[in-house]
């Protein structure tokens, strides 16, 4: 399989096709990054759909001085505060309780399969109740497992931020999940 | 909780756009790169008028007028300068336009979000 930078030489020398094979690759997880700063999956895929177009028509700009998800995040983390920007000039609010049902896969047949999406929503409802930034954090540090360099050049935050920012979310994210199961149940998950 | 612990509770948290999201982005990119090159052309051919109207002027006199016992001469260089002025309205025009596209497109964009969503955003 191409590796990255082998994908974006593709890219550059006019073969659209090959982005196909970057957004299958990062999509999930820059959604998810879109998903905890936005709060709403039609707003997040708005905000990811553009963000990968910004990624095409700048693609000729990358210099491999960073690596390339490092670059993606930080595009993605931009246009997703501009959409937050814009929805907040809009006066427009999220209803918290509607983003936070915990949603469950009836369509799958297998029961692990649906224990697995039920787990999921239950760890999304988790980090949807956590501030933006921290949940953002725990998934660029967790999910994209980019390092406090890395995570310092996608959201600008100064190094003591990020670890004092961490340190909070994963206490509160383990709250959280008390709050959800009790004690024991969390061992389960 | 361990790191792996957390790290784990993270991994199961991944989310997926849509099914469709893939299609319609690669769809979108594409629509986009042949608007481009359509507007590029578009924009070329735009100059190279606009360059030919300007050297043309240059060609072009008004010729003098007489007006009782006064004979009115118009110098060579009115109409470049005119026809400069009326090139330089005409980009001022499109840029205007340009501008009020992205404008709408961006409201467009927020709209397109309040409709998918079923009213799960409330106006204040």
């Amino acid at each position: 399989m191409d590796t990255d930078s082998e994908i974006i030489e593709r890219i550059k020398k006019g073969d659209t096709s090959a982005f196909r094979f970057l957004v299958e690759k990062y999509k999930d997880v820059s959604f998810s990054l879109a998903c905890s700063i936005l709060r709403n999956e039609n707003i997040a895929e708005d905000a990811l759909q553009e963000s990968f177009i910004k990624v095409y028509h700048n693609i000729d700009k990358f210099r491999n001085h960073s690596s390339f998800p490092t670059w993606l995040y930080r595009i993605v983390v931009n246009t997703c505060l501009t959409f937050a920007k814009r929805q907040k000039k809009q006066q427009l609010f999220i209803d918290i309780n509607t983003v936070n049902n915990i949603e469950i896969d009836t369509g799958e047949t297998g029961i692990d399969r649906l224990m697995a999406s039920e787990r999921s929503a239950i760890i999304n409802n988790a980090l949807n109740r956590i501030k933006s930034d921290e949940s953002l954090l725990l998934r660029l540090f967790y999910l994209s497992e980019l390092d406090l360099q890395e995570i310092m050049k996608v959201t600008g935050f100064k190094e003591s931020k990020i670890k004092v920012t961490l340190f909070r979310a994963r206490k509160n994210l383990l709250i959280e999940l008390q709050r959800i199961f009790g004690n024991e149940l969390i061992l389960k998950l | 909780m361990k790191e792996n612990d957390i790290q784990s509770f993270i991994k199961q948290s991944v989310k997926s756009p849509s099914n469709s999201f893939t299609d319609r982005l690669m769809t979108e990119i594409v629509t986009q790169r042949k608007t481009e090159t359509k507007t590029n052309w578009n924009i070329i051919s735009l100059y190279i008028s606009c360059f030919l109207i300007f050297i043309l002027s240059f060609t072009v006199t008004i010729p003098e007028i007489r007006f009782l016992n006064y004979i009115i001469r118009f110098s060579a260089m009115i109409i470049p300068i005119l026809s400069i002025t009326f090139i330089l309205y005409e980009f001022y025009q499109l840029h205007e336009m340009r501008q009020k596209i992205l404008k709408f497109r961006k409201n467009n964009v927020v709209q397109h979000a309040l409709i998918s969503n079923g009213g799960v955003y409330t106006v204040i």
